[in-house]
Order: structure tokens, then sequence, then C-alpha cells
């Protein structure tokens, strides 16, 4: 049986078509190893497409590793960035858990005293001038006033002599207009503590009978109204009996740190606590 | 002659170039089917005894490489093949809109075969996948297939001289 000519090239892609089925039946069926077409067709194509694959493989890593590194690059930046904002902000937690220290300190101070206190924050120190003082940034609207002892946990730190509405301004014992009634604890003698000048103050009128040493604690004596009694003033670094006169010269260094105030405490003596 | 020595190594080639150079072109996202545009192209210009033989030797490589079972690409692209044949008796093939379109219709009976190949052979439905991941693909062949008509049509021993004008 012939087939008509105009009909043999559409036969003719019929029959592969049935070729392509009886393939894919027989393949289907026969589920057995990879026959030798496919082996063959395998074993030429893998090489070409190593050979292929492998440089273009390499283009591609090369310019992910290049995008990785301008990534890296940003990521750098940033990172830099964002080590600079943790370190302030770790610095201001710092600086916030430093005062917090120092205020459980005065706390702790504050509690102790029989006087009603207010804490105050230091806001300005003059101690090249003539006259060593300190500002702090409360004043008359707060209930300050000339004449009331200031003080922080180490002791005493002067009076306030001038005050304004938010603002006073605090003699230290340190400088030589400074005038207290103070004791040495172990012995009791009475003198008058006296700023030099510089970061000393120099204990008056103690008679050269009286047995000073180095070390002695001294302390308001309370016998006037500004400072209350036992207040720690500093402590004896020379007693010298060797001067003329009736009087012994002993040097006493303050008890506070004036080169690291922050926060003081200013104690209202005409207030007493309620207990 | 020449066109049966060099056929299945021009297939061959063609077919590990589509798979390894664009599949890895296009990070494997992407597989740009040229095959089933040379089969078109085979279709539409190519006399029937060739063009069939190369849609079936293009369709057995394709099934080695992609590693379905021997005949699945075979008998979808014969198929597409027989199809593009009796249309191009009736239409003329030669603008690039018809050849965008023709690809895109192709593509699609492709698809159709693909799904329901899968579901008889395989017992799995590639829907989801079809929609997803070929029709994007789809697009693009059909976008470029009026370039690769010419790159095909520029290969001499393809057509042996003989070259069908609709």
């Amino acid at each position: 049986m012939s087939i008509p000519k105009k009909y043999r090239p559409t036969a003719i892609a019929v029959l592969v078509i049935v070729f392509s089925v009886i393939i894919l039946i027989l393949s289907v069926k026969m589920t057995s190893d990879t026959g030798f077409m496919r082996k063959l067709i395998l074993d030429v194509a893998a090489p070409i497409e190593r050979l292929i694959r492998t440089p273009l493989d390499k283009t591609i890593a090369v310019w992910n590793r290049y995008l990785f590194l301008v990534g890296l690059g940003e990521e750098n930046r940033r990172l830099k960035r964002e080590n600079d904002q943790l370190k302030n902000q770790l610095l201001r937690y710092q600086e916030g858990y430093l005062e917090g220290l120092r205020l459980q300190k005065l706390l702790t101070l504050k509690d102790q005293t029989d006087y009603v206190s207010m804490t105050a924050r230091v806001i300005g120190i003059d101690q090249k001038s003539l006259i060593k003082t300190i500002l702090i940034n409360k004043g008359t609207s707060h209930g300050i006033r000339n004449g009331l002892p200031v003080m922080n946990d180490q002791g005493v730190l002067g009076r306030i002599i001038e005050t304004s509405w938010h603002v006073s301004r605090v003699l230290l014992i340190s400088d030589g207009n400074s005038n207290i009634d103070a004791l040495v604890q172990g012995t009791r003698v009475q003198g008058m503590l006296q700023g030099s000048g510089t970061m000393r103050c120099v204990l008056k009128y103690i008679p050269k009978t009286e047995e000073v040493k180095t070390g002695d604690l001294v302390v308001s004596s309370g016998m006037t109204e500004v400072f209350p009694k036992g207040l720690l003033l500093g402590t004896v670094i020379r007693a010298d009996k060797k001067d003329s006169g009736l009087f012994q010269r002993i040097e006493v260094v303050p008890a506070v740190d004036f080169t690291r105030l922050e926060e003081v405490l200013v104690l209202m003596v005409t207030e007493k606590k309620r207990k | 002659m020449i066109f049966y020595v060099l056929i299945p190594w021009f297939l061959l080639m063609l077919v590990v170039f589509q798979h390894a150079f664009l599949g890895t072109i296009f990070f494997h996202s992407i597989a740009v089917e040229i095959s089933l545009v040379l089969v078109i192209y085979a279709g539409l210009r190519m006399s029937v005894l060739r063009g069939g033989i190369l849609s079936l030797i293009l369709g057995l490589m394709m099934d080695c490489i992609t590693g379905v079972c021997s005949g699945f690409y075979a008998l979808i692209y014969t198929s597409i093949f027989l199809m593009v044949y009796l249309v191009s008796l009736q239409v003329y093939a030669k603008s690039t809109p018809f050849i965008v379109l023709f690809t895109l219709c192709c593509g699609l009976i492709e698809g159709i075969w693909l799904l329901a190949l899968n579901q008889m052979i395989y017992g799995t439905n590639i829907l989801s996948d079809l929609v997803l991941f070929y029709l994007p693909q789809l697009v693009i062949v059909s976008l470029i297939s009026p370039f690769l008509f010419k790159f095909f049509h520029r290969i001499g021993w393809l057509h042996d001289g003989y070259v069908r004008s609709s």
C-alpha cells in the first residue's frame, strides 16, 4: 500500500511520533539499567558540560566573591558606625552607673545625718583663684542660704558663702578664709581648722602640751551653729612642736578630694529630721 | 548526508550548552529552552524528514540530559513538530510577532504535555511548578525566538539548500 505523495510528509511526522511513543512505552515498562545510548550520550555530554561549566562557575564564583566583598565593605562601615554608637551609649551608661554609685553614697550619708539635707550637683570649680570655691546648682529657691555646711560621703567640703536663686557658691575648707571649730578625735583637744590656701589646712591653737600624732582624725566640734558636731574634716599629716610659741603647728589634709567633686550634700542645719 | 553526520553532535552540543551554559548564566533559576525553538524552526522551515529526525534526536538527547525516561521529550518534541508542520501549511510564518506568539503557543502545548506525562508516568502534579517557573521561562524564550530563528537560518547544512517558505 502506497501513501499518496500529498500525505507523505504528514505520514513521516506521524511515524516519528509513533516511534517516540514506542520508545516511551518501552522505557516505562523496562525498568532495567540505563540503556547503551543513554550511557553513551551521558558519557559524551558530561566532559563537555564540565568544560563549559567549570570556567563559568569560577567566573560566577569570582563575581559572587566580588559582590560579597562589596557587601562586606558596606557591612564593615555599618558595623563601625554601630560600634561608635554603642561606645557612646556604653559611655553614657557607665556615667549613669558611676553617678548612681555616688548618689547611693550620698543617700547613705543622708540617712546617717540627723539633719535634713539636699543633694546638689557641682557646676563649677574655682580652685585656681585666690578664693577656693565651687558652684552648686541649688540656690535660695531650694531653701539654700549662706552659712550652710556642705559635705559629701568623704567629709566636709566647706560652707555656703553666696547664694542666688538657683546657684550657690561654696567656700572650701582649704581656702585661707575658712575657719572651722574642730577637735582631734582621739585626744578631744579643740582648735581652729584654717585653710592654708593650698590643698591643706592648718589646725591652730593646739597647745604643745597636747599629744597629737600623724593619722589622727580631725572632726567638727559643733561649737558654732554652722557645722554640726562630729563631721569629718581631715586627717593630721604632720604635728610639729619645734616652732617657737605656745602652740603646735599641725598640718591637716582635708578628707575630701576637691579635684573629684560632682555631687554634694547641703546640710540644712536649722531643720532637724523628724524620727 | 552531512546533515545526518553532524546533527547528533550539533544537537548534543545544543542541549549541553542549554543545560550547562544558560543554566549557569541564569543561576539555575531560569531554563531557557532553545531546543523548543529549534523544533518549531524545524517545523516551519525544514523538510519533514529532516525536521522529524531532528525533533526525535533532540527529544532523546533532552531525555538523557534531563534524566527523564527515554521518549518523554522525544514524544513532546515530535508531536509539537507535527503540529507546527501542519500549521505551517496554512499560514504565513515569517513575521516576528507571529514567531513570538507561535512559540508561546507551542510552549503552552509543551507545558500541557509535561503536565500530562508527569501525571501519567511519575504520578506527580507539576502544575504549580509550571505556573511559577515554566511560564516566565516561556515568555523569555518566546521573546528571543526571532533571534534564534535568524541564528538557525544561518546554519547552512541544517537546510542543505532547502528552506520551506510556507
